[in-house]
C-alpha cells in the first residue's frame, strides 16, 4: 500500500522555506544556537536573484515541529545533521552551498562527512568544533564558564514566561516584524533550550574536521568572543584545502551586524 | 519644581545604570550610576565593548540570545547577565536594551539600562537549584514507578529485557541501549535492543560488557578517549558508529552477574551518581523479575515434560495433538500419528536394572530426535511408549519417516550385553480431514495404538500403516 511520502513531513518538521530562482544553485542557510531562520533575513535575499535559497528552523526552535524534539535523537549534533541531509534529499538539491552559523557550522560539517553527494561547498560562519579549552587546544572557555552559561539560561528562562509575554503578543514599534514571526522567534521551550545549550557547548567535534572533502570557507569576524580567531584558524588548519576569510565586522553575529560583508564573502568564495 | 529639571543630573544619578553602545558593541556613553556600581572610571569603559565587561558564562548568552533578539525585535527586556566589576567580582544585572534607528530607518545605536539584581539573582538561583533538584528527584521516582509497573506486567524474559532496555535508554537519554545475557556458549548474547557496535569488533577484543559482567560493577566510559587505552577496538567501533560514550551495568542475581544492560551516547557523557543509582535500582528490579519468570518457566516446563528424556509428556502431547488436528481441519492437509512401543525393553529393565533401562530410554529419545523433521513432534507417552506426531504429512512421507524411526532404534546399542537388543513396533495412522467429522485426540491415539499392536503381532520391529 502506498503511504504518503516522508518528504512532506521533513519540510514541515523543519519549517523549510524555499525562495529565489528555482534553476539557480541551491544555497541552504542553517541558523545557530538560540535563533531561528529569521537570522538570515539580511543575507538570504541577496542570493535569491541567482540561487535557490533554502532556509529552515532546527527542531526545537522557531516554527519547527516541536513535537519532533526527541532528547535522544538531538543529544548530539548528528541528530541535526541527519535532519539537514533529509532536507537536501527532500528537495532533491544538488551541489548545494550549505551556510552554517556557529553550532550549525559543525552540523553542516557532520552532514557533509556522512554524505556529501548533495553538498557542493560549505560556508562556516563563526565555527567552533569545541568551546572548552583542553591541554593542547584553546576553545575560548573554561568548563566553569560553560556551566555558567547553563545557569544563565535557567536564570533567564525563569522569568521568560511572564516577561516575554507582552513581547510575544506583538510589537507596535516595529510593525514590519509580524506578530507571527516575533512569536516564532521568541518562542523557546526552557527544557529544549537547556538541552540544546548542553549539546552545543559541550560537544567536541574536532576529530571530524580532517574528514571534510568539500570546498570550505571559514568566515571569521573581529572580536568574536564565542568563536575567537584562534579557533577559526584551528578549523582552517584542520580542514584540508579550506579558505579562511576575516571580515571587518565585530561580534558573533555578522549576518546581523554586517550582512553585506557576509554576502560578499560567500559570493567571492563561489567565484 | 526646579527650573528645567536637570536632565544631566537625572541621567547620571537615576537609580539605574545607563549606557549607550555603537552597533559594534563599543560603549560611547555611561552614566555615573553605572560607574559607581561597577567601580570603573569613565576612561576604563568608553570605547570598550560591553561584552568584554561580562563574565564568560554571560558572554555566551549575550551573544547568542540577547544580541540576536535585540536586532530582530528592536528591544530586549529583563535579561539576566553578570557584569564583572573593576575589582573582579561579578554583579548580577537585569538589562533592558533598545535599538535606536537613524533617519534612514537603519539601526544606529543601542541604549541600555541596567538594574542591580544581586538579591533577585540569588533568590532565583536558589529557586532554580531547588526546582531542578525537586524535578530530577520526581523524575527518578517516576522512572522507577514506571519500571516497576512494566516489569510487573511482563510475562516472559524477552518482555522484561525489552522493557529494561527502553527504560534505561529513556532514563539516561541514551541514543541506543541493549540488554545481553550469558548464552549457551558462555558469551554475552543480545536479547533486547540493538548493539550498535555489532560486527565492528572481534570476539577476542577487550570489551566493557564482559568486564562489567566479570566484575559485577558498572563500567562507565564518558568518551572515546577514556576507552582508547583499555578498549582500543571498541573506541574505533564507537567512532564508526558515530558514538562517543557508553555505560554498561551488570544484571545481578544473588550477587552473581548473569547479564548486562548497556547504554550508548552520541556525545561525551559523565553520569551523575544519582543517574547511576537509578539505573542500578532499575536493574535490580529487572533481575528480580527475570528470576521470578525463570522460576515460573522452569515449573511450567517441569509440569509438561518428561524428566528422564526431556521430551513433552502425555499432557503436553495431548495439547500438541489438539492443535495439529485443528490445523489439519483448517488447512485440509493430512496428518500422521505414530505410536511406538519398544520391543525387548522389559528384559533390559528387569534384568539389567532401571539405570540401564533409563539409559536405553534416553538413547531412544536421542535417536528419534535425530531422524524426525523439524516440524515433527516427539513425546514420551509413558513407560516405553513414544509418540511422533507429523503435521502436514501424507501416506508416502509417513511411511518413509516411520521406516526411518524403526531403523534408528534397530541399530545396536553397543553397550548392552550380548543377548539384549531393543527395537520398536510402529503403528501409523495417516488421517485426512473429513468434513463434518472431527476426530478426537483419544480416537486418534486409539487408532495408532491399534496399528502398533498389529505391528507387534506381525512379529515386532516393523511398521503397520493405516491410511484413512
Amino acid at each position: 500500500m502506498e503511504t504518503a511520502p516522508p518528504v512532506v513531513d521533513v519540510l514541515r518538521r523543519n519549517n523549510v522555506v524555499v525562495t529565489g530562482s528555482p534553476e539557480g544553485r541551491p544555497i541552504v542557510f542553517v541558523h545557530g544556537y538560540g535563533c531561528s531562520q529569521e537570522m538570515w533575513r539580511h543575507v538570504a535575499p541577496a542570493f535569491e536573484v541567482d540561487h535557490r535559497v533554502v532556509r529552515f528552523d532546527l527542531v526545537g526552535g522557531g516554527g519547527s515541529d516541536w513535537s519532533a524534539y526527541s532528547p535522544a535523537k538531538y543529544d548530539s549534533l548528528h541528530g541535526y545533521a541527519d535532519d539537514l541531509r533529509e532536507i537536501l534529499d527532500a528537495l532533491d538539491l544538488r551541489d548545494a552551498v550549505v551556510v552554517g552559523h556557529s553550532v550549525s557550522a559543525m552540523i553542516a560539517v557532520l552532514a557533509a562527512n556522512s554524505d556529501a553527494s548533495r553538498i557542493g561547498a560549505l560556508v562556516l560562519l563563526g565555527p567552533s568544533p569545541c568551546y572548552i579549552d583542553t591541554d593542547d587546544y584553546v576553545g575560548g572557555f573554561s568548563r566553569e564558564a560553560i556551566e555558567g552559561l547553563l545557569d544563565q539560561l535557567d536564570a533567564n528562562h525563569f522569568g521568560w514566561a511572564e516577561a516575554m509575554g507582552p513581547v510575544i503578543a506583538g510589537d507596535p514599534g516595529h510593525p514590519e516584524v509580524g506578530a507571527e514571526l516575533t512569536a516564532s522567534f521568541c518562542a523557546t521551550d526552557a527544557a529544549v533550550a537547556r538541552h540544546f545549550a548542553r549539546v552545543t557547548f559541550l560537544s567536541d567535534n574536532r576529530a571530524d574536521l580532517p574528514d571534510v572533502r568539500v570546498p570550505t570557507l571559514i568566515v571569521q569576524t573581529e572580536d568574536d568572543v564565542i568563536a575567537p580567531e584562534v579557533v577559526g584558524r584551528y578549523v582552517h588548519a584542520a580542514i584540508p584545502g579550506s579558505t579562511f576569510v576575516k571580515l571587518p565586522v565585530p561580534g558573533h553575529m555578522p549576518h546581523l551586524s554586517g550582512p553585506d560583508h557576509v554576502v560578499a564573502a560567500i559570493r567571492d568564495f563561489e567565484g | 519644581m526646579p527650573e528645567h529639571e536637570d536632565f544631566e543630573e537625572l541621567y547620571h544619578d537615576a537609580p539605574v545604570g545607563y549606557f549607550t553602545t555603537r552597533l559594534d558593541d563599543r560603549i560611547t556613553r555611561v552614566n555615573r550610576r553605572f560607574l559607581e556600581w561597577t567601580g570603573y572610571d569613565e576612561d576604563d569603559v568608553i570605547g570598550k565593548r560591553f561584552v568584554d565587561l561580562l563574565d564568560p558564562g554571560t558572554q555566551l548568552f549575550y551573544e547568542t540570545r540577547h544580541v540576536p533578539v535585540l536586532h530582530l525585535e528592536g528591544e530586549t527586556r529583563e535579561v539576566v547577565l553578570g557584569v564583572r566589576r573593576k575589582d573582579g567580582t561579578v554583579m548580577p544585572i537585569l538589562i533592558n536594551s533598545v535599538l535606536v534607528l537613524g533617519p534612514d530607518e537603519k539601526p544606529r545605536l543601542v541604549r541600555s539600562a541596567i538594574f542591580d539584581a544581586t538579591t533577585r539573582s540569588q533568590y532565583e538561583r536558589d529557586l532554580v537549584t531547588e526546582r531542578r533538584a525537586a524535578e530530577s528527584a520526581a523524575a527518578r521516582v517516576q522512572v522507577l514507578q514506571n519500571a516497576s509497573q512494566q516489569f510487573a506486567e511482563s510475562t516472559s524474559q524477552s518482555e522484561v529485557a525489552d522493557a529494561l532496555h527502553r527504560i534505561v535508554a529513556d532514563a539516561l537519554v541514551a541514543s541506543v541501549a541493549c540488554v545481553a545475557t550469558i548464552g549457551g556458549d558462555g558469551e554475552l548474547e543480545v536479547i533486547a535492543g540493538v548493539n550498535p557496535l555489532a560486527g565492528l569488533y572481534a570476539p577476542s577484543d577487550a570489551r566493557p560488557g564482559p568486564n562489567a559482567l566479570r566484575s559485577g560493577e558498572p563500567v562507565l566510559l564518558a568518551d572515546r578517549g577514556e576507552m582508547a587505552e583499555q578498549y582500543p577496538a571498541i573506541a574505533e567501533a564507537m567512532r564508526t558508529a558515530r558514538l562517543e560514550g557508553l555505560a554498561a551495568f551488570p544484571l545481578l542475581r544473588d550477587h552473581a552477574p548473569f547479564g548486562v544492560v548497556a547504554a550508548f551516547f552520541a556525545r561525551r557523557r559523565e553520569l551523575e551518581p544519582a543517574a547511576i543509582e537509578l539505573v542500578q535500582a532499575i536493574s535490580r528490579q529487572a533481575a528480580q523479575t527475570l528470576a521470578r519468570i525463570r522460576l515460573q518457566e522452569e515449573l511450567a516446563h517441569l509440569a509438561l515434560h518428561d524428566q528422564l528424556t526431556g521430551l513433552p509428556n502425555r499432557a503436553l502431547l495431548r495439547e500438541h495433538i489438539e492443535s495439529v488436528l485443528a490445523a489439519s481441519a483448517r488447512t485440509g492437509r493430512p496428518l500422521a500419528m505414530m505410536f511406538l512401543d519398544l520391543d525387548g525393553f522389559k528384559p533390559v529393565n528387569d534384568r539389567l536394572g532401571h539405570t540401564t533401562g533409563d539409559e536405553v530410554l534416553r538413547e531412544v529419545a536421542r535417536r528419534l530426535r535425530a531422524v524426525v523433521r523439524e516440524s515433527d513432534i516427539i513425546g514420551r507417552f509413558g513407560g516405553d511408549e513414544f509418540i511422533v506426531l507429523c503435521p502436514d504429512t501424507d501416506h508416502d512421507d509417513a511411511a518413509t519417516i516411520a521406516e526411518r524411526l524403526r531403523g534408528a532404534i534397530e541399530e545396536p546399542m553397543s553397550w548392552l550385553p550380548r543377548g539384549f537388543a531393543v527395537s520398536t513396533s510402529v503403528g501409523v495412522v495417516v488421517q485426512r480431514p473429513v468434513p463434518d467429522l472431527r476426530l478426537t485426540t483419544d480416537e486418534l491415539l486409539e487408532l495408532a495404538d491399534g496399528e502398533m499392536y498389529r505391528a507387534k503381532n506381525a512379529g515386532r520391529n516393523r511398521v503397520s500403516l493405516a491410511a484413512r
